[in-house]
């Protein structure tokens, strides 16, 4: 039995051998191009310049947050041809081009402290009356990292997709009005300046000429 | 042996099934809180250019070279500012504040802003994707962001945060403001 296993091995062992030299060969003279996997796309370094440098003053206070589906359709060659016609209309097939764009925004919202003037803020003693500028979305955020491309058939030039891209924004705007974004903002300017006053010693904060549209909760409320 | 065998399996295949946590869905608030100070905004230009040689199995390549404005906003993150933070002394109207240092609070890169200068594709080639298009620009979002430390950003937020306090409590009646970057 110990003879037989020993000549088994003895004869699949050169064809093993073979085989590990050829593989071996294999991979040391193939062409490195040849083997490589799909590489991904990467840009040169550049530099990055700064044209314009602006002094703030916005306290931002809210914050939100919406994922937004965006789809664009057009007619192709293929789709405008009596062919088209007769795969949408005979098999309920859609020939067109699609592009589906999900957009994970955010819009930041708060108020712009420069837009106070001076008769905005008034001390006496332990009190202090504010004025408060009107809250105001400050950022409406979607960059290139926020967008995921879900699905895209035919050709999307740049200006077609930056289209579509854009839309998003206002779809955010909409959807934060919607959410009482600015009343929650504003809500919490308040808090935050208050927080800071009585911090520096003062007793009573007053908030002067509140925004109609702002419906704060009441006293008992 | 069969059965132990099965047993085995049985415990291993068990072992694999998804637990509960898998089918969770991670939960965002729609509308949050916070409380950040922005300072300073830098609009910035870049250009992001990309050279497609394609696989080895492609003939040709393909250009692109696109431009976007990017704006940056950094300032303080006051969420946990207390009165703690807040060292006043009444006697000689000397005010001391306590804040975190600057950060990058925004980034925005409008895609109204963002501008498709060149485009090269020869004939073998098909042309780039929006996907692709959104790669790059994704690759170049990172460089912007990671350009943050080298700008002068957030050296310009804090000298501004440095202004707006002492500022705030002069009309407060304070003679003397000490404003201190802390970790």
């Amino acid at each position: 039995m110990d003879r037989k296993t020993r000549k088994i091995t003895l004869s699949v062992s050169p064809a093993v051998i073979l085989l590990a030299v050829l593989i071996l060969c294999g991979i040391l003279f193939i062409p490195s191009r040849f083997r490589r996997e799909k590489r991904s796309l990467t840009i040169d370094d550049t530099p990055v310049v700064v044209t314009r440098i602006q002094s703030l003053g916005e306290l931002t206070t809210a914050c939100f947050y919406d994922e937004i589906v965006l789809t664009r359709s057009k007619q192709n060659t293929l789709s405008s041809s009596p062919l088209g016609s007769l795969a949408r209309d005979g098999f309920g097939k859609d020939m067109d081009d699609h592009l589906v764009i999900i957009a994970k925004g955010t819009v930041r919202a708060g108020v712009d402290l420069m837009e106070m003037k001076p008769e905005d803020i008034r001390f006496s003693g332990d009190t202090v009356v504010i004025r408060l500028p009107s809250p105001q979305y400050l950022d409406i955020i979607v960059n290139p990292s926020d967008f995921e491309v879900f699905a895209e058939s035919g050709k999307w030039s740049h200006a077609e997709t930056t289209e579509l891209q854009d839309s998003a924004r206002r779809r955010l705007i909409m959807e934060a009005d919607h959410a009482g974004l600015k009343t929650k903002a504003y809500e919490g300017a308040m808090e935050a300046v208050t927080d800071l006053l009585t911090a520096s010693g003062y007793t009573y904060i007053r908030y002067d000429h509140i925004p109609s549209y702002i419906k704060l909760p009441r006293f008992g409320d | 042996m069969k059965k132990a065998f099965y047993i085995a399996l049985l415990i291993l295949t068990a072992g694999c099934a998804r637990g509960p946590e898998d089918n969770t869905l991670r939960e965002i608030e729609a509308i949050s809180a916070m409380r950040q100070l922005s300072l300073v905004e830098y609009r910035v230009r870049k250009i992001v250019k990309a050279d497609d040689e394609g696989e080895w199995y492609k003939i040709g390549d393909r250009k692109i070279l696109l431009s976007c404005t990017a704006y940056l906003k950094a300032g303080i993150d006051l969420t946990g500012f207390s009165a703690d933070d807040v060292d006043i002394d009444r006697l000689d109207g000397s005010v001391t504040v306590r804040l975190p240092h600057a950060t990058l609070l925004s980034m925005d890169i409008p895609a109204s802003e963002i501008r498709e200068e060149f485009g090269q594709v020869t004939l073998l080639r098909s042309s780039f994707t929006a996907e692709e298009r959104n790669a790059l620009l994704r690759q170049g979002e990172k460089q912007i962001r990671d350009s943050v430390p080298s700008l002068g950003i957030l050296e310009k937020a804090e000298e501004n945060a440095r202004r707006f306090f002492e500022s705030v409590f002069s009309k407060m009646g304070f003679t003397s403001v000490e404003v201190v970057f802390e970790p």
